[in-house]
């Protein structure tokens, strides 16, 4: 569907007159000169006629060729572009024709267009039907998931959300926070370290390639202040590409109440040893020995006095201490914790680990994840103290069947100093860019552990960490895989063929991309001369499909006076914008809401100026792909000369709401850009690359702002 | 509970060795001293880690009755120093503490103690350690 008509049919009657002249003019040059003399003498008093004639030939060829020219060429294009906005928005009625001619083929695409109605109105009514029945299935899944008391999020590979229950966000968002950080089409590690969630995800792997079950990771993770428990589970466990679900469950309250308590415990059990070992002591001494002297016995009862006292202090204080008993364990082999070190390390390190294969299956009772980094810190300060010639990394067999005793063993470099083993106890955790605020030995307290460094010779050394053994091996998976219950159902399943991370964005097909539409109000139109934002809305597209409960809407207090005509246009009273935040609070959360996202704006290079100034003074960058609508629309629709948003809504069908407000503003953008997104696909462009090349191509592209 | 009080027939005098005891608690070393004298060993005491380290320099005991949780030195430490010096290898260690967790136990005899007792502790029954871990 390209624009301009070819010429060659407009010049047709200009070359028959020139085809025409020159067969005359050809003619003449075969005739006698003598013949020629004679005929030119005899048709001499005709040549004014002759010349005339030609003239009127000329205008004859030449009316055509202008009429097509101004009047059809016009008119065809108009209903050239008529045609496709009804293409696009078959509820519209194709406007009658400006010309007579046209009428035949206004009828035709009439006809057309009637047809195109009915087949939008039956594919609109087939799309109701699904989505009804899509909805029951949602409204009961959600009416599932609502009644479980985890959060339930279901990622693809890429860890994009596709699912998610209301209990979740209650879980990972704070009841005041006004960003929502879960969404469909969001990534899960906005919320969660990637780290952690590829930490579960290689334990699945090396399981499924040990052939053994690969069904669910348990893991711990902070967020928000609070202590989460996770359970990974995949979503078809013997393939890794089709995501994974996540159970999550608030441990806070059950973490700092063991803690507390095994605290209190300890505070009891070793406070009240002392006293009691003192006393058992001296009461048997006096038993055993009475012959013994006067002073001696004194002094046994003097003993016995004291120690009696601080034994009732001691217990007063323990008992009120003490919190109720509750305790949460999660297992896991040996075999996958020591793997799971080895892999980090080596890629850390580029060395190579060694880690012989278990005798026996042995169960640990673990936080994996904060156990793996532990150990990976540990490898790796052993490693910047010189390089060992070989690591040693396993399970002993333990003497005491209650712990399992992992050995961090090296030769070809000198033992830990238990000085220097006291610092590295009390730093916090970090190995590449993987980082807990926990300390290592938080970590290991928290495991009920005990770390201690051996001197084997003086090239040779070893770590040595005692862990609880798990009582006894987990029978069954803690929670049934999705597979196992038959096809999952998603909101959205088409994000499980989401673009693969590895390729940029700008080569993404435009139906896969999510975008945010955004709009801006602001003081004026001038940010160089001290105009400011006052408010930002924004709405989210996930799937061609705008998420109304995807909304950021939020009024800025711009520090400065609000001009009058400005207030004409938007309606914000200066009055409301006192006391809300200014835009360097506004600007982090928008940044936060638009990531790993396309921007959408109408006139996007007005309101990316103010972005741009407000984000350097924030220290953000808004690098993010932008589509202009209203590039787009003159791209797209060349016969028409307003493309204000008003206009351009209506024209395509869009209702509009809230203008001039600037979720309003966003939400009517946003509709305006679905249809262009459609417009763009039947012009062949498909990828965010095509669309920003033919943006190019709007006469507005190169007027500047 | 089978009577675990020691009677003074408990205490045949045996060969004197040289105990030194290692506790920052005054009330235990009063009833740990009563005892090893009685024993007829000859007994020296240190009040922190730093000191009982010395001492097993110094006085060259057979057997150190050593607290964990001790100021400068903790127990484990002493333990594992004493351990890795060759000269020392005779000297016989009983861990005596109020760390009770099992964690600990098994920690102190993987740091090489010859023998835990948790507090409290039944005085016949250390009396008794004592003398087999000396006498073997």
């Amino acid at each position: 569907m390209k624009h301009p008509p070819p010429p060659g049919p407009l010049l047709a009657p200009l070359a028959a007159v020139v085809l025409v002249l020159g067969g005359l003019l050809m003619g003449w040059t075969l005739v006698p000169p003598d013949v020629q003399e004679a005929l030119g003498a005899r048709l001499a008093p005709y040549r004014p006629a002759f010349f005339l004639a030609l003239l009127v030939l000329l205008i004859a060829a030449a009316v055509p060729v202008a009429w097509f020219r101004l009047r059809l060429g016009p008119g065809l294009a108009r209903l050239g572009e008529r045609l496709r906005l009804v293409a696009t928005a078959p509820e519209r009625d194709l406007e009658p024709p400006d010309m007579p001619l046209l009428n035949e083929v206004h009828a035709g695409a009439e006809l057309l267009a009637t047809r195109a109605r009915t087949l939008a109105q039956d594919i609109a009514a087939e799309i109701q039907r699904s989505q009804a029945a899509v909805e029951a299935e949602k409204q009961m899944l959600e009416a599932v998931t609502s009644v479980v008391g985890e959060g339930v999020v279901v990622c693809n590979a890429q860890g994009q959300i596709l699912l998610y229950n209301t209990r979740l966000r209650g879980l990972l968002e704070a009841a005041d926070a006004e960003t929502p950080l879960v969404g469909l089409g969001r990534s899960i590690y906005g919320v969660f370290q990637p780290a952690l969630i590829h930490h579960a995800l290689q334990t699945l792997h090396h399981r499924r390639t040990q052939g053994r079950p690969a069904d669910a990771v348990p893991l711990v993770a902070a967020h928000g202040g609070r202590l989460l428990q996770l359970t990974l589970c995949p979503i078809d466990p013997a393939e890794a590409k089709a995501g994974f679900v996540l159970v999550i469950s608030d441990i806070t309250t059950d973490a700092s109440a063991t803690a507390r308590r095994d605290y209190a415990l300890q505070a009891l059990t070793e406070g009240l040893r002392g006293p009691l070992g003192s006393l058992r002591a001296a009461i048997e001494n006096v038993q055993a020995f009475p012959d013994m002297d006067a002073a001696q016995r004194a002094l046994f009862h003097q003993v016995i006095h004291d120690e009696a006292l601080r034994l009732s202090q001691r217990l007063t204080t323990a008992a009120t201490a003490l919190p109720s008993p509750t305790r949460r364990r999660v297992p896991i082999l040996a075999d996958d914790l020591l793997s799971a070190v080895q892999q980090k390390t080596e890629a850390l390190l580029e060395r190579s680990v060694t880690v012989p294969p278990p005798a026996a299956p042995t169960w640990l009772q673990v936080d994996s994840y904060a156990l793996t980094l532990a150990l990976t810190v540990l490898l790796q300060r052993v490693h910047a103290q010189g390089p060992s010639t070989d690591l040693h990394l396993r399970v002993k067999p333990p003497a005491d069947p209650a712990f399992v005793e992992v050995e961090l063993a090296w030769t070809g470099a000198r033992p830990v100093h238990p000085d220097e083993l006291a610092t590295w106890r009390t730093e916090p955790l970090t190995a590449g860019d993987e980082h807990l605020p926990d300390t290592l030995q938080t970590v290991i307290d928290r495991h009920q552990g005990a770390l201690w460094s051996r001197a084997d010779q003086a090239e040779a050394g070893a770590l040595c960490l005692l862990l609880p053994r798990a009582a006894e091996v987990p029978a069954a998976p803690p929670v049934r895989t999705a597979a196992s219950t038959g096809r999952p159902l998603y909101y959205d399943a088409a994000l499980l063929q989401a673009t693969p991370d590895e390729h940029p964005m700008r080569h993404c097909a435009l139906s896969t991309l999510t975008y945010v539409v955004f709009d801006t109000e602001t003081t004026g139109l001038r940010p160089a001369e001290g105009d400011a934002v006052i408010s930002v809305g924004a709405v989210r597209i996930v799937n061609r499909r705008l998420r109304a409960e995807e909304t950021f809407d939020r009024l800025v207090d711009p520090r400065r006076p609000v001009p009058l005509a400005s207030i004409r246009i938007h309606g914000i009273q200066p009055s409301l914008l006192k006391g809300q935040p200014t835009i360097g609070e506004v600007l982090p959360a928008f940044h936060r809401f638009v990531e790993d996202t396309v921007l959408v704006a109408h006139n996007a290079a007005f309101d990316l100026r103010f972005l741009h100034r407000d984000a350097a003074r924030c220290g953000l960058t808004f690098e993010h792909p932008v589509l202009d609508t209203l590039l787009l629309s003159s791209a797209l629709l060349p016969g028409h000369e307003d493309h204000s948003l008003d206009a351009v809504a209506e024209r395509l069908g869009v209702a509009v709401t809230g203008r001039h407000t600037a979720l309003g503003d966003a939400l009517t953008t946003g509709g305006v850009f679905l249809k262009l997104l459609a417009l763009l696909e039947a012009e062949g462009v498909t990828t965010l690359e095509d669309a920003l090349t033919f943006s190019q191509r709007s006469p507005l592209a190169s007027l500047s702002y | 509970m089978p009577p675990t009080v020691a009677l003074a027939s408990d205490f045949p005098l045996p060969m004197s060795h040289r105990v030194l005891i290692v506790d920052d608690e005054p009330s235990i070393v009063i009833s740990l001293e009563f005892l090893m004298k009685q024993a007829g060993h000859e007994v020296s005491v240190a009040r922190n880690g730093q000191d009982g380290l010395e001492q097993i320099s110094a006085f060259r005991p057979d057997l150190v009755l050593l607290d964990v949780m001790l100021p400068h030195r903790t127990g484990f430490e002493i333990c594992q120093i004493v351990r890795e010096d060759e000269a020392l290898e005779h000297v016989k260690i009983v861990l005596l503490t109020a760390k009770g967790r099992e964690v600990d136990v098994a920690k102190g005899l993987a740091l090489g103690a010859d023998a835990y007792v948790t507090k409290p502790f039944s005085t016949k029954e250390l009396v008794h350690k004592v003398s087999t871990l000396l006498s073997a």
